[in-house]
């Protein structure tokens, strides 16, 4: 455009990063919770009890299985890991003759959710718990899927032409590495602080930007695909090729043990843990298990599936090797998906997510900031400015509190209410549209001080909320050494505190020594 | 469009702030969306063909040739999406994109023509 | 424990590399580099970055351990940028701790796999 190469890449980046940040930010915030989605999850469903091995479960859920369901065309049992303390069964019945293809798999009627330790089936709260977080961030809610799914490519598609024009924009890159000047002019600081966060984090805004954009490629660029293959069967046929499916002979068969088929698997796999295990025709002489690899287990999110005859529990086939380019996509995607990372990675991963986070709201925010000393009149800024500024306070403390909302409303609606996880999520959409009304209806720097402080307290009360409700609170993870539970409440607070430091910190902002008159209207800022 | 900025900026007071706070007068608007619409929409067609055209052309098994034109495919975008602002000429732009995805198009009809998918 | 030494590792090698930096002497040191120090912290920089990738490579494979190392490497920049604006002169001292604590971390860990 006109004027220097850097000029035209600082507009881009003001541009790019205002028209989706609100829906980016929401979509950075979601993301983060979801490195927690199973212990999200497990916060939702007090029922549920602590995490157990995948071995003492599998007995159980057969035994569930072949009661409710013997006839089955299909099983599927998720194992219990580290983080997550049930069993999750579903069944296909068999399909009937003339009926169509079966519905998609979803949370319908054929499914139970089992207790990993005493195999009992737990009626947990209806609840979507952390799943909820994880969909909304690349699929957005109250629109259909695939529509949504455009929507958040869109915005990732926006989230890499700002983090390229950004680089390009940032003329000291190298020489500002470790800069930080909360003491300076807001208009400083808030470029440092969006620097910092933008900079140090680079290498992972980067990589969950692009591998975000890989994890649904195969809808926004089916066209490598499309070039080399007539449909996409033709294509999944060669790189998942799926076992024929085999009708039933009629002849009853027990299945062979379980625990035994998992053992091997784990053992082929060189201590690799079993995931998902997939029953064909069970109880029938035809039955095949096939045994997922759990997602966690590599860097590539695919970790591969073995075969093994249900009957006599022998391996039969194996999933082919992939070749070196696609182990390179199923590394982006396990990668954006972090599910092998250590606790001690996990942390990085949500920290540098926050990271994330906040560089996308300072930006927001920068954008006001810079504009405020250009207005004609601050007492009357155009439409345009107040809209974006109130649509910064009302998402940037709107959103943690809408997901705050959403463990309130799961730990206080009647547990028997009708469509109760549908009102949770609503209640997501409550919050956040309360903050963006309360925003509209106040002066700005009040508006940044009431909404965060809502939001702190929201977020920060979440773990007294549960402890008068349930039977998940502090002192009871503590004494039965639930360790996951105890840091889920212990973040709820720090990140209450998070909340609460910056609503201090908005309410104490002092304008800057400027020389010229207009330092006193820079007041209205928040900092 | 600088000039244009300039003659349409009314009083002095004003015109210092033009930058950001006026909103811009309509050449800048039009220029600014004629960027838009070609970064996004001839931007995807041209990412789109240099997908497909790559997946055709890369050695190596076909999955493993679409895969890796897939990877690259969000790059080639952000490139094109990028050069659409950087670029001092709006018609240059439009007819680079325009011309290439053309260029593109008769690559991937002739590979085909030649070899049909599978 | 080698997770700590790669952070540690990575902090004293950030230290270096901003003590490097002719802008950031006077806040941390209160003086200008000679040109000797300054030739020595050129080259630790580099050097401590290395022995932090070396330990993450060393705890957990080449490829976990490149995932864990930018993560630490991150963490490290960040409380680093964090540190400086408000306690210029604990960052230097604090660099030459982790180094020395990095350093008998990954000493303990070898002789406990000798061993």
């Amino acid at each position: 455009m006109n004027g220097s190469f850097r000029q035209s890449m600082a507009w881009l980046h003001t541009w790019t990063g205002l028209v989706f940040g609100w829906v980016l930010f929401a979509m950075f915030m979601t993301g983060t919770a979801t490195y927690f989605r199973p212990e999200i999850t497990r916060w939702m469903e007090p029922e549920t009890g602590p995490p157990a091995s995948y071995g003492a479960t599998a007995n159980a859920a057969v035994a569930h299985l072949s009661k409710v369901a013997p006839k089955a065309k299909s099983w599927s049992i998720t194992l219990p890991d580290e983080r997550q303390g049930v069993t999750r069964v579903s069944w296909q019945p068999e399909r009937k003759p003339g009926e169509e293809r079966p519905r998609r798999r979803g949370r319908g009627q054929n499914q139970a959710t089992l207790d990993a330790a005493t195999g009992e089936v737990v009626k947990a709260r209806d609840t979507r718990g952390g799943e909820f977080f994880y969909r909304f961030h690349f699929q957005l809610h109250y629109m259909p899927v695939i529509f949504g799914r455009w929507m958040a490519g869109l915005c990732a598609m926006f989230m890499l032409v700002a983090i390229v024009s950004g680089v390009i924009t940032h003329k000291r890159i190298f020489k500002d590495f470790f800069t930080f000047r909360p003491k300076k002019t807001a208009q400083r600081s808030w470029l440092d602080a969006h620097n910092l966060t933008a900079v140090l984090a680079l290498p992972f805004h980067a990589m969950i930007t692009y591998t975000g954009l890989v994890t649904l490629m195969g809808l926004y660029m089916p066209w490598g695909v499309q070039a080399n293959y007539k449909s996409d069967q033709a294509y999944f046929a060669e790189v998942f090729p799926q076992s024929e499916e085999i009708p039933r002979s009629g002849v009853a068969a027990p299945l062979a043990p379980l625990p035994l088929i998992l053992h091997k698997a784990s053992d082929a796999w060189g201590g690799g843990r079993p995931w998902i295990v997939n029953v064909s025709n069970p109880g029938d002489a035809t039955a095949r298990v096939e045994v997922t690899r759990h997602s966690g287990d590599k860097l590539s999110y695919r970790g591969g599936s073995l075969t093994f005859d249900g009957v006599t529990g022998a391996m039969i086939s194996e999933s082919p090797k992939a070749g070196p380019v696609n182990v390179t996509g199923g590394a982006m995607y396990g990668l954006h998906m972090g599910r092998f990372a250590d606790p001690v990675l996990r942390w990085f991963y949500f920290l540098a997510s926050l990271a994330g986070c906040a560089m996308v709201a300072t930006g927001l925010v920068l954008w006001t900031v810079k504009r405020r000393q250009q207005l004609p009149d601050p007492e009357k800024p155009y439409f345009g400015f107040r809209l974006v500024e109130r649509l910064n306070i009302g998402t940037i403390a709107g959103v943690p509190a809408g997901m705050a909302a959403m463990l309130w409303a799961n730990r206080l609606l009647p547990v028997e209410m009708a469509g109760r996880s549908a009102w949770e999520v609503n209640a997501v959409f409550v919050g956040w549209g309360g903050m963006i009304l309360w925003a509209t209806l106040r002066p700005t720097r009040k508006a940044w001080v009431e909404t965060l402080s809502a939001a702190a307290f929201l977020v920060a009360a979440l773990p007294f909320v549960s402890a008068l409700t349930t039977q998940r609170n502090l002192a009871r993870s503590l004494m039965t050494g639930d360790w996951a539970m105890l840091a889920f409440d212990l973040t709820l607070f720090a990140l209450g505190g998070l909340l609460a430091f910056c609503a201090w910190k908005a309410a104490r902002y002092t304008a800057p020594v400027k020389p010229k008159r207009r330092a006193a209207k820079l007041a209205e800022e928040p900092a | 469009m600088t000039t244009s900025t300039t003659l349409a900026a009314p009083p002095a007071t004003k015109a210092k702030s033009a930058k950001a706070a006026k909103p811009p007068p309509w050449r800048r608007r039009l220029d600014v969306a004629a960027r838009g619409v070609a970064a996004i929409f001839l931007g995807y067609l041209f990412a789109a063909l240099t997908t497909a055209v790559l997946a055709r052309v890369l050695p190596g098994p076909r999955a493993e040739a679409s895969m890796a034109a897939t990877l690259l495919s969000f790059a080639v975008y952000a490139s094109v999406a990028v050069w659409a602002f950087a670029d001092a000429k709006t018609w240059r732009v439009w007819l680079g994109l325009t011309a290439g995805s053309g260029l593109l198009a008769a690559i991937l009809w002739l590979s085909l023509t030649l070899e049909p998918r599978l | 424990m080698i997770h700590l030494a790669t952070l540690l590792f990575a902090y004293a090698g950030f230290v270096a590399i901003c003590l490097s930096m002719a802008k950031h002497q006077p806040e941390i040191l209160g003086r200008k580099l000679t040109a000797k120090e300054h030739k020595q912290l050129r080259i630790g920089g580099p050097l401590g970055l290395g022995a932090s990738y070396a330990s993450a490579v060393v705890a957990s494979g080449w490829k976990f351990g490149s995932v864990n190392w930018i993560g630490a490497v991150m963490l490290a920049a960040l409380s680093l940028t964090l540190l400086l604006p408000y306690r210029p002169k604990w960052t230097a001292p604090a660099g030459a701790g982790a180094a020395f604590v990095g350093g008998m971390l990954l000493a303990s860990a070898a002789l406990l796999s000798i061993k």
